[in-house]
């Protein structure tokens, strides 16, 4: 959670220097918004690919429910609802804090942020890999 | 539809694994009308559809309830309306993150391939969404894997008001 909240507050103040939604309230709500999204697609991506696993080890328990499109819609709903009040709430005690553009300005700043990006998204890379390996060795 | 799996039964019957499945598949596709061995998506993608819907009306809501005289209402609904955008921004991003899962988990590759990368475009690049969402509709427009017309326009739909939606809510 402590490095949730170190990105968070670098993404909170890289939406201050911005030249568009820069109040304190709209870069608060997108610095948000953008954990949501950073946090939620490896956790949604990890409960799919253990949910194939499960099917495919347990075909005939398991594997009789399937992935219904429409608990999929459900999940992701439900994960970021969830996400989103754990988040809201876990960094809420910073919104006091005296941040300001100037805050975590430093190439390293910028850097972690980044960093959290490629993280999420390699992650979710591997999941599909996963995904698909778990396909093509049911069909084979 | 709620398209459940029908390899357990297949397996019952005796078929080996290979053939339950390409069966389970076939069966899959006619139950969700599609004979071409590509997945429609119609159901993430109406959802994203209806999102991208909710998400726009919270926008309209953020951006029109502090002009009115409405009092300490107008802004509460501009928060209400805020609360809405920005929580259907992730829900929509999410969706196409189950779309890409569910792409690749039943097989349409180019599918969850290009998800992805629209997708790694929105995390990695958002201020490049924009360029993700209008690759997203020439992709449809060109029939991509998608070889139904409803299926095409429902999620050219979609992918259009995701990226309206970047444009105005994000600030391009």
């Amino acid at each position: 959670m402590r490095i949730l909240i170190k990105v968070f507050l670098r993404l909170y103040a890289a939406n201050l220097r911005r030249t568009w939604r820069q109040a304190q309230g709209t870069a608060w709500s997108d610095a948000i918004f953008t954990m949501d999204s950073l946090v939620g697609i490896p956790v949604l991506s990890s409960i799919y690919a253990m949910w194939m696993f499960l099917m495919a080890l347990f075909p005939t328990s398991i594997g009789v429910l399937g992935i219904p499109r429409g608990a999929v819609v459900v999940l992701v709903l439900m994960i970021g609802f969830i996400i989103d009040r754990l988040l809201t709430r876990g960094v809420s005690r910073y919104k006091n804090e005296s941040i300001t553009s100037d805050s975590y300005s430093t190439t390293a700043d910028s850097m972690a942020i980044i960093a959290a990006f490629l993280i999420s998204f390699t992650y979710f890379l591997i999941m599909i890999a996963i995904v698909v390996a778990i396909h093509k060795t049911l069909r084979t | 539809m709620l398209a459940q799996s029908p390899l357990p039964t297949n397996l019952a019957q005796g078929n080996n694994a290979p053939t339950a499945w390409e069966q389970a598949d076939a069966l899959m596709r006619a139950l969700s009308g599609n004979s071409s061995g590509q997945d429609t998506m119609s159901v993430l993608e109406a959802a994203g559809l209806g999102i991208g819907a909710v998400g726009s009306s919270g926008d309209l809501l953020e951006y029109a309830a502090p002009g009115t005289n409405l009092g300490p209402a107008s802004r509460f609904f501009a928060d209400l309306g805020q609360s809405i955008s920005r929580s259907s921004l992730f829900i929509g991003t999410g969706i196409s993150a189950a779309s890409a899962l569910y792409s690749a988990g039943t097989g349409n590759y180019a599918d969850a391939t290009f998800t992805s990368i629209d997708l790694g475009v929105d995390l990695t690049l958002s201020r490049f969404g924009l360029y993700g969402g209008v690759a997203a509709l020439a992709f449809d427009a060109s029939g991509g894997s998608k070889n139904y017309i409803a299926s095409a326009t429902l999620s050219a739909m979609y992918n259009g008001l995701s990226t309206l939606r970047k444009v105005c809510a994000l600030g391009f």
